[in-house]
């Protein structure tokens, strides 16, 4: 598209549009009113990122101590583990049908 | 003699809190910006909103802006996004809405017309359906050879600046503006034959 292209005079005779007086001063007045603001948040968001990712280590640690307790605390050993374990073993082992409640 | 300072000077200036360095920028630009965005949405009132906000942008990024590309193509790849973004949030209900005749409410829709008083009435009135025609037929191209033609022909881009500006090739920018050309010249046919036929010496 070249300017001895008929069409380029033809686009020409729809000029583009110019903004009032006063857009300069709206628009500076919103940069000054959302442009700040934006700022803020920028710096705000790289504080609340450093606080959110020191909570999130806090939360992990706290989780693993309390978590190796947890389990350990369901962890039961005792005389008739050894039983237990037979017992089971021996259902396993059985084929077709198993009423648990026979004897 | 007053040398008036460089885009990237200007930006430089407002991230050491020189307000009054945005405000020069918004006057040195407003005009290329708010009026390829009025060519874009067909919509002033869009176009006001949408280019105030290319500004608050350009203020908010001016503290990490650096001068590795030209100033106006970072500036108009800014538009392109809220731009694309905004077409792209009005979806077919918008491009339907090409369709309706604009209604004439003492105002044409979207553009000013020269103040030519000493016109008679039908020539106006021919003048306004032809800004009209151009201004349908530029808005009903894709979006991207729309903004292509329109950065072309109005901001006077070069093809590396459009290249830039869409994030493509030259090569693709030109075939962009083939093919927009091609369908401006079928929509604007009868138009086109006229100033053809008058052109001819």
């Amino acid at each position: 598209m070249e300017p001895n292209d008929p069409l380029w005079k033809l686009l020409g005779k729809s000029p583009r549009r110019e903004p009032d007086g006063w857009f300069t001063a709206r628009t500076f007045a919103r940069c000054l009113r959302e442009g700040t603001s934006g700022r803020r948040w920028g710096i705000a968001w790289v504080g609340w990122g450093w606080l959110a990712a020191g909570a999130l280590a806090i939360a992990l640690m706290v989780n693993v101590t309390t978590s190796q307790n947890f389990f350990g605390e369901n962890v039961v050993v005792n005389e008739n583990s050894a039983k237990v374990q037979d017992a089971l073993n021996y259902l396993a082992d059985r084929t077709g049908e198993v009423d648990l409640w026979s004897e | 003699m007053n040398i008036e300072p460089a885009d990237e000077e200007l930006m430089a200036r407002i991230a050491k809190g020189d307000d009054e360095a945005m405000r020069v920028l918004i006057a040195r630009h407003q005009q290329a910006v708010y009026g390829t965005i009025v060519k874009m949405l067909g919509d002033p009132i869009e176009a006001e909103d949408l280019a105030q906000q290319v500004f608050v942008r350009v203020y908010r990024a001016a503290g990490s802006y650096r001068p590795t590309a030209a100033f106006r193509t970072w500036l108009f790849t800014i538009l392109r996004r809220l731009v694309f973004n905004e077409h792209r949030r009005r979806g077919r209900a918008w491009l339907e809405s090409l369709q309706k005749p604009i209604e004439a409410s003492g105002e044409e829709f979207g553009r000013d017309l020269p103040d030519k008083a000493m016109k008679s009435a039908a020539q106006q009135m021919i003048d306004g359906e032809l800004v009209d025609a151009v201004d349908r037929a530029i808005l009903a191209l894709p979006e991207q050879q729309r903004l292509a033609v329109i950065l072309r022909r109005y901001d006077e881009f070069s093809y590396e600046e459009i290249a830039a500006t869409l994030k493509t090739s030259v090569s693709a920018t030109k075939s962009l503006l083939f093919r927009a050309r091609e369908t401006l010249r079928v929509s604007l046919a009868s138009y086109l034959q006229g100033d053809e036929g008058s052109g001819q010496e």
